[in-house]
């Protein structure tokens, strides 16, 4: 009977528990997919090279410099040849943030997830980092620019 | 196997045989059927809204000797405001090389810029409800000529040179259903990528470190699973072999641009304006690409809305412009003589002036859809003799703007592939 009781009050208790969760600050949640599917919106021009400039300086772009990007973005009908001009040219410079070729080398897996997160805002899966960190390791030249150069002129990076 | 089931069999085998070739890659069940007239067609909108009066009436003079017969005075009160340009690239004038239909029409729809653009590279005429920000409904010239050609045309061959980045560039192709990006024209916007204070931020290319073919394989790795068909509408795309010689043309072209080299190749006393650059770079693309589709705009004679005086200038521009065109197509090997070069202004503009007034004491024009004179233009085909009547002039009402993508259409051999998709006509009268 003691036994009995003691299960009744237990099933009583677990039963009524709920989770809840609290959202301080009324943020909705967003679940981070590891895949594109979810992106179904071309970035416009501006969308584009404001978060380019961001993604690569860690800064927000000037007025008049998203002014002229924007410029020559719009003046060329297919994107992938001035994003590849634009991504060039940014790239060389020395003031963007390009991790060290050594950070590539010492710990791929983290430099892999790193990239995903700043340019695709996403998880990478677990065949994607294989198969980055496959590319990494058995090509000892590649670099952190070239990569950040494919992952700019991917198809998914102009989609949000 | 019965003698009846077989012979039932290999015929339908040899039917399907015969049948197969002929479904093209676009889904479309026959190949283009028409003959073409010539291999490559340009087309200029002589934009910006243009009277007939002041150019092919004429009643200020031969604003346009370059293009138009006649020695016609220009006033008197006009004249020492005017720029003196560079004689006539040409030998003889433009009409001479070709027919001008000296009463063409924008029979229907607003009298808005980009509603006569629409209906000049669609061929179907608008209305209050065309949404300027968006791409159009109906399939553009560039859209019918590279999916109905045969075979199928890739996008280095189709090209829209527009003068500024306001709405055109929109027009490269529309968001029609079959047609769409996959068909686009190649859309430069040359006085702002050929902008020497901006070329600085393109000019780098890529420093190949001996990796490419791995940027590629990762390129396409991450290209690969992202496509859920759900994408909103994209861009034009040229492959990979196109894409390397479009970008060593521009790097070719940056370089030009910062030697200066593109900075006044004319000559022109004062320096050349927008429509002049605009057309240029559009010659540029016409030596590099040859391409059998280009249509390139102006739209300098627009000052009319506050200076008519700058108006009748900036139509001695454009009309100098054009015939430099024709210049360069002529002397282009692989277009020289293959060409159809067709000129028409999108709207004309006000029979009534505004409350303007310039230096000279000219009234400046609008163009509003409820004056009659708005819809008064005109349009020249020049093309090699043999295909187009030469010094020809149509002098009653004839043709309409939406008659011109059937027109290119019939040049190009593919108007029996979308005749019952555009209102218009081809303009036969033009041809011999």
């Amino acid at each position: 009977m003691k036994k009995l009781v003691t299960y009744l009050f237990a099933f009583i208790v677990l039963s009524s528990c709920t989770r809840h969760e609290v959202n301080e600050y009324n943020i909705n949640p967003v679940v981070v997919n590891a895949d594109g599917i979810n992106k179904e919106n071309l970035k416009s021009s501006d969308q584009f090279i404001t978060l380019l400039y961001t993604d690569l300086y860690e800064t927000s772009i000037s007025f008049a410099e998203l002014n002229k990007l924007q410029r020559l973005f719009d003046s060329f009908g297919d994107k992938n040849v001035i994003i590849e001009r634009i991504a060039q040219n940014m790239l060389n410079d020395p003031l963007a943030k390009i991790p060290n070729d050594s950070i590539l080398r010492q710990d791929p897996e983290h430099f892999i997830k790193n990239t995903y997160n700043v340019f695709l805002t996403r998880n990478p899966s677990e065949a994607e980092v294989w198969y980055i960190r496959d590319l990494i390791q058995s090509n000892s030249s590649l670099t952190a620019k070239e990569i950040y150069y494919s992952f700019i002129t991917s198809e998914e990076y102009k989609y949000y | 196997m019965e003698r009846r089931t077989f012979l039932k069999t290999a015929g339908l085998t040899a039917l399907g045989t015969i049948g197969v070739p002929y479904i093209l890659p676009t889904g479309s069940l026959f190949a283009a059927t028409g003959t073409r007239k010539v291999n490559h067609v340009v087309f200029c909108l002589f934009a910006g809204g243009v009277r007939n009066i002041e150019s092919v009436h004429k009643a200020d003079g031969n604003l346009m000797p370059s293009m138009l017969s006649g020695m016609e005075a220009i006033s008197s009160d006009i004249i020492s405001d005017l720029s003196t340009l560079p004689s006539n690239p040409l030998q003889n004038p433009l009409q001479t090389y070709g027919t001008l239909f000296k009463e063409f029409r924008f029979d229907s729809g607003p009298t808005g810029h980009i509603n006569g653009h629409v209906t000049a590279i669609t061929g179907r005429n608008t209305n209050n409800t065309l949404d300027i920000r968006n791409r159009t409904q109906d399939p553009t010239i560039f859209e019918l000529y590279r999916k109905h050609s045969n075979p199928e045309k890739a996008a280095l061959n189709s090209w829209w040179i527009t003068t500024s980045n306001n709405y055109y560039p929109l027009l490269n192709h529309s968001q029609s259903s079959g047609y769409g990006s996959a068909f686009g024209a190649n859309q430069l916007t040359p006085n702002a990528f050929f902008n020497y204070n901006l070329v600085d931020e393109i000019k780098d290319v890529w420093n190949s470190t001996g990796q490419q073919a791995i940027v590629d394989d990762l390129n396409n790795f991450l290209n690969y699973n992202f496509f859920s068909g759900n994408q909103a509408i994209s861009h034009v795309k040229n492959n990979k072999t196109e894409t390397e010689r479009l970008q060593n043309w521009l790097s070719q072209m940056i370089s030009g641009v910062k030697s200066g080299a593109y900075s006044n190749p004319w000559n022109i006393s004062g320096g050349m304006n927008s429509d002049m650059r605009n057309v240029m770079f559009a010659e540029e693309v016409i030596k590099e690409f040859k391409p059998e589709l280009l249509v390139v705009n102006m739209f300098g004679v627009d000052v009319a809305h506050t200076n008519f005086t700058k108006y009748c200038n900036a139509l001695q521009y454009a009309d100098w412009a054009t015939a430099h065109l024709w210049d360069t197509i002529q002397n282009t090997p692989g277009m020289a003589d293959d060409t159809l070069l067709v000129v028409m202004p999108e709207v004309g503009r006000n029979g009534t002036t505004n409350s303007i007034v310039d230096s000279n004491g000219r009234f400046a024009l609008d163009h509003s859809s409820n004056d009659p004179t708005t819809r008064e233009i005109f349009c020249m085909m020049a093309g090699p003799q043999g295909v187009i009547n030469q010094n020809l002039e149509i002098t009653s009402v004839t043709g309409r703007s939406a008659d011109v993508v059937p027109t290119i259409a019939d040049a190009l051999g593919f108007y029996n592939d979308v005749s019952g998709l555009l209102p218009g006509t081809p303009l036969t009268q033009a041809y011999v």
